[in-house]
């Protein structure tokens, strides 16, 4: 069996003195949607900064495809392939939608046809192809929310991590955005998601990890643990 | 004809304008840049066009014949400081890049005094003059007035970087970067580029346009050593009114400056830096991150971790302030009255570095002009002596006046704005002051100062001095500490912790703010009107920036977080400059590296040292 994409061990994390994460343990399968359930301030985010090196680690281990990352800076861990598109989207609002691709774009290791360009990642959100002069900061939420994405893809990452990312848009954004999570896993992109939206989790997640407190308290595939009383009770409001 | 007249006389003054705007511009961007993309105010970015300038004429002097050979000693110089760059980024500056603003500000002025008494060492301490540039040191003839072929050369060569910058940023990929670093470091970093190699281009890069600007100045003005201070002054200036990280920001506003001075100086040459001034506070409080600036935002990263809240002093710590206040009473007949003279000294500077901690540490204000209320203190008593025939009492009672005064007027706008522009607005209206005394003469003696501020008769003995100036200034650091746990005090330190959820309870935080400011500029001005009289007499240097800096030092050697802090560190900072002075020349070179060595190595001071020592004690 093929190691697991991405695993934390008993990962601890601190924003200053307060602890946000403890001990949590994680695991993603190579090729899988895998979401993080849990409520705000669960530490959702928190998980997907540990894993780029955004947060200060205490205990715990980090792996991605069984190379140990832990207490990499971020573009190491980036160039391992793993790309975060995180919560609040951060494009860069003073520089065109091509500029913004432009940095997140570098010379990988990936066959030319497997790369990501310009042209699959407007094939892959034709709404932006027409913006491509635009400002970011002149884009609605929708089309921010897919230029980040677009943004991250041209660093040809093999793992996404996507941050809460039906957050604030519209029903048919989210739907986009469903589609594209779908596309990317077909493509054989593993995915990361943190979600509050468990309507939206339950279209395109394989497996699922409930966070509470720091603290991972449940892990398996989504049927399951959608079908589990106490994530009814908790996530699944009438 | 008349009209002609004037015509002309506008488009020459307007030149030489443009001429003196190029070299500002050059400077002021590299220091934006650098800023924008690592946050860091480079106090030392002056030092780097005073290096390139003595670099320049240096090389000159062996390949300057020609003109092809002087363009290239020139560029030369740019690559050379471009260099040196690049080494104070990857020694120094990366290690410093997760301190506090202020610590970072310390940091490169400590660079400031390395290189000082380097560049004395290597060119000696007199002005260097170049040979004109061949080809250039001509005139041409512009609707009768004869204008230096060079000026024009200037303006050229401005207009050029200029739009080479544009190109960079906007064209290529590594200019791109830069903007997109600007914005957002961590998420740069996080699409998988390597910060510290963007951090250190955009140094080199700053760095050689400093060089640059220093360099093309040698056929205009000598080489000096006091050419890094007064243009790092300006260059605040300009990118305080053209705003941070502006590129554009920074021309129009060198432009703006170089005019107004061109102008202003035929027209009513003594209010010139007055009319910089009003420039300058009429930019901020219309946009206070300047003309191109964006304001501000506190992102996650940037929230501060509060300090651990003051606690009032207990046992251990009374104890404390009863041993240092006896020891103060007795040390006269210890020590023996020699010593009477140090001690004074010590006892006036404690007074100022606590009410320059009062500021920082009580109120997170950033100060790097807190001289200008010492200064005003030892103007006010000074000139009361000696314009007004005034006794030691009514010009001691003067001091604390003239403190507030400046602090009430400077404070108005400096509160208005926060981190590091405040720290760069009030060394400018510091520099402001200084320049004034300095150049005011008729009324303040200029650099000759102001001699005869001696006590009365009744004090004039050093022992009997030192008690009023102990007990004065001892009773003035009690009233600041009171003041710091009075509900004042405590709604000062919540702006502290945090501006936005103060304000959000209904605090004014800019009115707190500006009490507190004109609170600490009274207390200055009772050490600085103490100062006058110890001395005997006054100086510009009083009010200069290496004044506001020694007491950061003090403050910083002596450990922010304990009220007791100041007071130690005016004490060690006043015998290791005296033991210094002893036994080097070169005490700026020491004080730099050992500035630099307190920033990076012991960051939370003398107290903190010892808390760090208890704390691996117990554990």
């Amino acid at each position: 069996m093929s190691p697991s994409a991405l695993r934390l061990v008993g990962i601890d994390a601190y924003y200053g003195p307060a602890q946000a994460l403890f001990g949590l343990d994680l695991e993603v399968p190579t090729g899988s949607v895998t979401v993080l359930l849990g409520r705000n301030g669960a530490g959702k985010s928190t998980t997907m900064k540990a894993i780029m090196g955004l947060v200060a680690l205490g205990q715990g281990e980090i792996e991605v495809g069984g190379e140990s990352i832990t207490g990499w800076p971020a573009y190491r861990v980036n160039r391992v392939g793993v790309g975060y598109v995180p919560e609040e989207r951060r494009v860069f609002a003073g520089l065109s939608v091509m500029e913004n691709l432009l940095v997140g774009m570098h010379d990988p290791d990936v066959p030319s046809q497997a790369r990501w360009t310009h042209e699959r990642v407007f094939d892959l959100f034709p709404p932006l192809a027409a913006l491509r002069d635009r400002l970011a900061g002149q884009l609605s939420g929708g089309e921010q929310q897919m230029l980040t994405i677009a943004r991250t893809l041209m660093g040809n990452p093999g793992i996404i991590l996507l941050d809460e990312p039906s957050e604030g848009l519209a029903p048919v954004i989210v739907q986009q955005i469903v589609t594209t999570v779908k596309t990317l896993s077909a493509q054989g992109m593993t995915v990361l998601l943190s979600e509050q939206n468990v309507r939206f989790a339950a279209q395109v997640a394989d497996r699922a990890v409930v966070i509470e407190r720091g603290k991972a308290l449940l892990a398996g595939s989504m049927t399951e643990i959608s079908n589990d009383e106490r994530v009814r009770d908790a996530y699944l409001t009438p | 004809m008349a009209l002609e007249d004037f015509v002309s006389f506008i488009v020459a003054q307007a030149i030489a304008g443009l001429a003196s705007a190029a070299s500002l511009f050059l400077i002021a961007v590299g220091l934006s840049i650098v800023f924008g993309v690592t946050r860091v105010v480079n106090f030392a970015h002056g030092s780097l066009y005073m290096l390139g300038a003595y670099i320049a004429y240096s090389l000159v002097a062996v390949m300057g014949d020609s003109f092809a050979g002087y363009l290239l000693a020139l560029l030369l110089a740019a690559v050379a400081v471009g260099i040196i760059g690049g080494v104070i980024e990857s020694t120094l500056l990366r290690r410093i890049y997760h301190a506090p603003e202020l610590f970072q500000l310390l940091a490169t002025f400590g660079v400031v005094l390395i290189v000082q008494d380097l560049t004395r060492t290597i060119w000696g301490p007199d002005d260097l003059f170049a040979p004109r540039m061949p080809g250039l040191d001509g005139a041409i003839d512009i609707l009768g007035h004869a204008i230096p072929t060079y000026d024009l050369f200037l303006i050229g060569v401005a207009f050029a970087v200029l739009g080479g910058l544009w190109l960079l940023f906007r064209k290529t990929r590594f200019g791109v970067l830069l903007r997109a670093a600007t914005e957002d470091r961590q998420m740069v970093s996080a699409l998988g580029i390597d910060q510290r190699w963007l951090f250190t281009a955009a140094f080199v890069l700053g760095a050689a346009l400093a060089g640059l600007g220093g360099a093309l100045q040698m056929p205009r003005q000598a080489a000096s050593l006091s050419m890094d201070l007064s243009i790092i002054v300006d260059a605040f200036v300009v990118v305080v009114i053209g705003g941070m990280g502006s590129i554009a920001g920074a021309f129009i506003a060198a432009v703006l400056i170089s005019e107004l001075l061109a102008f202003g100086l035929v027209i009513f040459p003594q209010i010139t830096l007055v009319l910089i001034f009003l420039v300058m506070a009429v930019t901020l409080v219309l946009k206070p991150s300047g003309l191109f600036g964006r304001p501000e935002f506190l992102t996650a990263e940037d929230v501060r971790n509060p300090d651990p809240p003051l606690q009032p002093s207990d046992a251990i710590a009374k104890a404390g302030w009863r041993v240092l206040l006896a020891w103060g009473l007795v040390a006269p007949f210890v020590l023996g009255e020699f010593s009477t003279v140090i001690l004074t000294e010590i006892a006036i500077l404690a007074l100022f570095a606590a009410s320059l901690h009062f500021l920082i540490w009580g109120g997170g204000l950033i100060t790097f002009g807190h001289a200008a209320y010492f200064g005003l203190g030892a103007y006010g008593a000074g000139l009361a002596v000696f314009h007004l025939s005034a006794g030691m009492a009514p010009a001691l009672l003067l001091a604390p006046v003239a403190g507030a005064l400046g602090a009430l007027l400077f404070g108005w706008f400096c509160v208005r704005l926060t981190g590091i522009y405040m720290a760069m607005l009030t060394l400018a209206f510091a520099q402001i002051a200084w320049s004034i005394a300095f150049q005011w003469i008729e009324f303040t003696g200029g650099d000759n100062g102001i001699l005869g501020v001696w006590p009365s008769a009744w004090a004039s003995d050093p022992t009997v001095f030192y008690y009023l100036a102990f007990l004065v200034c001892a009773a003035m650091i009690w009233a600041l500490r009171h003041v710091m746990f009075s509900p004042f005090g405590y709604t000062l330190r919540g702006t502290r912790d945090s501006a936005l959820r103060s304000s959000a309870i209904g605090v004014d935080v800019m009115r707190h703010r500006w009490l507190a400011f004109t609170l600490a500029g009274a207390a200055a001005g009772v050490s600085g009107g103490f100062f006058a009289f110890a001395k005997g007499s006054v100086f510009p240097e009083v009010l200069f920036v290496s004044t506001s800096v020694d007491g950061l030092v003090m403050v910083l050697l002596g450990g922010m977080q304990s009220m007791a802090g100041p007071i130690l560190g005016a004490i060690a900072y006043t015998e290791i400059q005296t033991e210094l002075n002893r036994v080097t020349d070169l005490w700026q070179l020491v004080l730099g590296v050992f500035i630099v060595a307190l920033v990076v190595v012991l960051p939370r001071g003398l107290a903190g040292l010892s808390a760090l020592l208890v704390r691996r004690r117990t554990s």
